[in-house]
């Protein structure tokens, strides 16, 4: 049982990471598209804004090309394709998984991973230490012998 | 008399390596993200070089049809502006030089392309500053999101072949006009 705790809670970090960076299946209608759109595309002359929080004439300019393609029957994946081929890889608010933004993605997972990893190791070896100086009766009792003939 | 070593034990040479490790990959992390250019910086260089342009077409200012494709075999440059922006007050007498310069079939054509402005604001700064390009009054600010603009003035240079040869944001001279379309 004990062997096994550390690889199951290997498993459940690695599967929170997936689940938490892997889109969830979202609301199909037009303008919960487009909404999702405009959260997920950076706005280009802002810090840090999506197209759909801010109010500078290009981010409306955006989220109206947005209408336009979603009402032309393109997809979500086509969308975003089409503002990254506008703007670069910066025009989406998460970095892609390609190239350098697959370094930026795994990068912190990876130091995550081997700083639990160290940790288990750490502490396997603390337990080890810490029962090889376990103190037995006798010597309990050789201490006590000492204690009493001093005093 | 003892002569004492210090001795680095392999434990200790272990751990060190490791942070040693850590250290570099954090570091080179920070230099990566450091490195890279803001997301909102206009300088930035434009994906769309090398690539096909996008299509400017409409109907200018002063009534006349432009469709960009008509000037295949011929240097296109698009130029984003809005009279209210300074450096594209500034460029503009250098875009109308280059424009006198350069006529002719076979001369590069300018087609500017107003974002974020009244077709009113734009007549009477032409009429006061003169030039003689067609103006497309960018309302809905396609043209302007399909060019991938982030800050005015940005100018785009297309070659005969219709690809993007150059992206020059901020304000532009004659001299580099000249340049990035082969007239000098």
């Amino acid at each position: 049982m004990k062997r096994l705790m550390w690889p199951v809670m290997l498993l459940a970090l690695a599967v929170s990471f997936v689940v938490g960076t892997v889109d969830r299946p979202s609301d199909t209608s037009a303008t919960a598209r487009v909404n999702a759109l405009a959260s997920q595309i950076r706005c280009p002359t802002c810090q840090g804004l999506s197209v759909g929080e801010s109010d500078s004439p290009l981010a409306r300019s955006s989220r109206d090309e947005i209408v336009r393609q979603v009402d032309e029957g393109r997809t979500d994946q086509q969308i975003r394709d089409y503002f990254v081929s506008r703007y670069g890889n910066d025009a989406l608010m998460k970095t892609t998984s390609k190239g350098i933004g697959a370094v930026l993605w795994t990068l912190p997972g990876a130091l995550g991973l081997l700083a639990v990893v160290g940790a288990a190791f750490a502490l396997r070896r603390w337990r080890q230490t810490k029962s090889a100086v376990d103190l037995t009766d006798a010597d309990r009792e050789l201490v006590a012998t000492a204690m009493r003939s001093r005093s | 008399m003892t002569e004492r070593k210090t001795k680095v034990r392999p434990k200790a040479k272990r751990t060190q390596a490791i942070v040693f490790a850590t250290v570099l990959v954090i570091v080179a992390f920070v230099v990566v993200l450091a490195t890279r250019p803001a997301a909102n910086d206009t300088n930035r260089p434009s994906p769309l070089v090398g690539q096909f342009a996008p299509v400017v077409t409409g109907t200018a200012i002063d009534g006349a049809l432009v469709d960009s494709a008509n000037y295949r075999g011929r240097y296109v440059v698009v130029n984003f502006f809005a009279t209210w922006c300074g450096p594209c007050r500034a460029e503009h007498p250098e875009i109308k030089s280059f424009t006198e310069r350069h006529q002719g079939a076979n001369a590069p054509v300018v087609i500017a392309v107003a974002y974020d402005d009244s077709a009113s604001n734009v007549k009477s700064f032409f009429k006061k500053e003169g030039g003689r390009w067609p103006v497309l009054a960018d309302d809905d600010g396609k043209t302007s999101v399909d060019y991938g603009v982030r800050a005015l003035p940005e100018t785009y240079v297309i070659d005969p072949s219709g690809l993007i040869s150059a992206h020059i944001p901020g304000q532009i001279t004659t001299a580099q006009l000249e340049s990035l379309t082969g007239v000098l």
